[in-house]
């Protein structure tokens, strides 16, 4: 594959998010030092290569490694790494632990860091735990409706009702 | 950065602080089925009830407002400066009629807070990328406003809902792009002449060094030369450091902006000022009702070199009415979409009537710069 910028031979496959938009980049050595190098200070450099490497790994490896991790599959809402990567979008909040060493990267690519500073919930730390498991019984009760397993459905639903009504009481 | 704030002008339209927000025990929209879509606004709507304040919002379903009235909400951002401080003169509109305080959403719900001037206004938009995301809007570059404002609404929704929120990533949201504070603070710049002297795009390469990123404003041709500046990372930094990012930059681009006037006008006085009345007299023919995507690009165009021309002091007084009069008609439009979105028609019977009158007194045709007729031939004349 030729570089998109110049015609030497593109060895570095960049994924780069502008704005709300995923960008795949085929780029020659010279032209990815020159594009990443125009994203942040030259301060941030000696990072930025790291990741890149952490993040062109993948697409360095064989086909089926890569495979493989676009197979990967979030047991909560379902989405694979390849529907992520094809639409740009997560599937529900816990992709971002799920798929969170395959995300690092490309966080770190777009916003320079990897820890949230600024703002929290007035209320503290939810439970996130508490949140993820209802997302997670929503889905199963309606595949469950699906099969017309409703005793199976009507399990579920107290299942979340009570949890629900725990999230409520400590409020 | 202790200069003294830059006032809203010809080239700086209006700026806007937008949160993206998500509720911790669904889905994000991509997966969602259509019941937990349903579930998800029934929820919101539901918290945004329950607060004294947040109650008192107009909810407006975009989806019902089609193509045609989505435009109107658009010019609303257009007739902004240096026309608003006329525009009531030239109507001689009642001093009871406020101005109308809606924004363009692509989503599926907007609720809007109807108490304010359009220009700080405030939306909330449900089940578009993400589950909520809050808007406020200035027509001043008085950012740190605007945070405190939107800031204090995101408490309120809070206290109401829960927010998935992760101590390490923040406020997480469907695109990773967003994540952290889930916060774009942007300021909406008119660059006509940066876009005409071809010095737009090295501009724009040289903001993503300093984190910053433009955009067109409307679509992806930045049609009508309208550009949007904002942060572009969300993680790693907080909201007042996101807001100076963003600050930092404007001063630069007004003075790119009047350099590339300044060039233009030495260049070729004369050529630009008849562009600029071409363009007016070209909008001036145009069917304002017929605005089909193709047309409404046009439009914008002349709409950006009459506002550059008015600017620059390029067009005659006679001219410079005509288009105050022709924006007072656009505001009036847009007021009539939003009054009879809130069943308002009492006074959508009075903004009928305004329009009507506004009609009949023909503003298309006032008076013309005769030299400009003589200069081009009028597009009946045949094509060759």
């Amino acid at each position: 594959m030729k570089c998109q910028k110049c015609q030497k031979q593109a060895t570095f496959h960049i994924t780069d998010l502008t704005g709300d938009e995923l960008l795949a980049l085929h780029l020659c050595p010279d032209c990815a030092k020159g594009y990443l190098e125009t994203g942040d200070a030259s301060e941030d450099a000696p990072v930025i290569s790291d990741v890149m490497s952490k993040q062109l790994k993948p697409l360095e490896q064989t086909a089926d490694d890569l495979r493989e991790l676009d197979a990967k599959e979030c047991p909560i809402c379902g989405i694979s790494f390849y529907e992520f990567r094809q639409g740009g979008r997560l599937g529900c909040p816990h992709d971002y632990v799920f798929f969170g060493e395959d995300l690092e990267p490309l966080l770190i690519n777009v916003h320079g860091d990897n820890q949230h500073v600024g703002k929290q919930p007035k209320r503290g730390i939810t439970d996130t735990e508490s949140q993820t498991e209802l997302i997670r019984l929503r889905r199963q009760m309606k595949e469950v409706v699906e099969q017309e397993d409703y005793e199976k459905a009507s399990q579920i639903r107290d299942q979340i009702r009570r949890i629900e009504s725990e999230g409520s009481a400590c409020e | 950065m202790n200069d003294a704030p830059i006032e809203p002008n010809d080239i700086v339209v209006s700026s806007r602080i937008r949160l993206a927000r998500n509720i911790a025990d669904f889905p994000f929209i991509s997966t969602c089925s259509d019941d937990q879509r349903l579930e998800i606004e029934t929820v919101v709507r539901k918290g945004l009830a329950n607060d004294e304040v947040l109650n008192n919002l107009t909810l407006l379903d975009s989806f019902e407002l089609n193509a045609l009235e989505r435009q109107f909400l658009m010019d609303l951002q257009l007739v902004s400066s240096p026309f608003q401080g006329t525009t009531e003169r030239v109507t001689g509109a009642s001093d009871s009629s406020e101005p109308s305080d809606v924004v363009p959403s692509e989503g599926n719900v907007s609720a809007v807070e109807t108490e304010r001037p359009w220009e700080e206004l405030v939306s909330y938009s449900i089940n578009e990328e993400d589950h909520l995301r809050i808007t406020v809007n200035r027509s001043d570059l008085d950012l740190q406003a605007a945070w405190h404002q939107i800031s204090a609404l995101d408490d309120r929704v809070e206290n109401q809902l829960t927010y998935a929120f992760s101590q390490q990533l923040g406020y997480l949201t469907a695109c990773p792009a967003n994540v952290g504070t889930g916060m774009r603070v942007s300021v909406l710049m008119h660059l006509p002449a940066l876009v005409m002297t071809g010095q737009v795009e090295k501009v724009m390469r040289s903001l993503q060094r300093v984190n910053v990123v433009a955009r067109g404003e409307f679509g992806e041709s930045a049609v009508g030369d309208f550009f949007r500046i904002s942060n572009q990372a969300t993680l790693g930094v907080d909201e007042d450091s996101l807001i100076e990012q963003v600050l930092t930059i404007v001063p630069r681009m007004i003075k790119y902006e009047r350099e590339a006037r300044r060039f233009l006008v030495e260049q070729n006085r004369e050529g630009l000022r008849r562009d600029v009345a071409d363009s007016l007299e070209k909008l001036c023919r145009l069917d304002l009702e017929d605005e089909d995507g193709e047309s409404h690009e046009q439009v914008m165009q002349f709409l950006s070199k009459i506002r550059m021309g008015v600017a620059m002091g390029l067009l005659e007084q006679a001219d410079a009415d005509r288009v105050n009069r022709l924006f007072a008609l656009v505001q009036l439009r847009d007021q009539l979409v939003v009054a009879v979105a809130r069943e308002d028609y009492r006074e959508a019977s009075e903004l009928r009537d305004r329009i009507a009158t506004l009609e009949k007194g023909g503003w298309r045709r006032g008076p013309v710069d005769s030299e400009m007729i003589q200069d081009e031939p009028s597009e009946e004349g045949g094509s060759q």
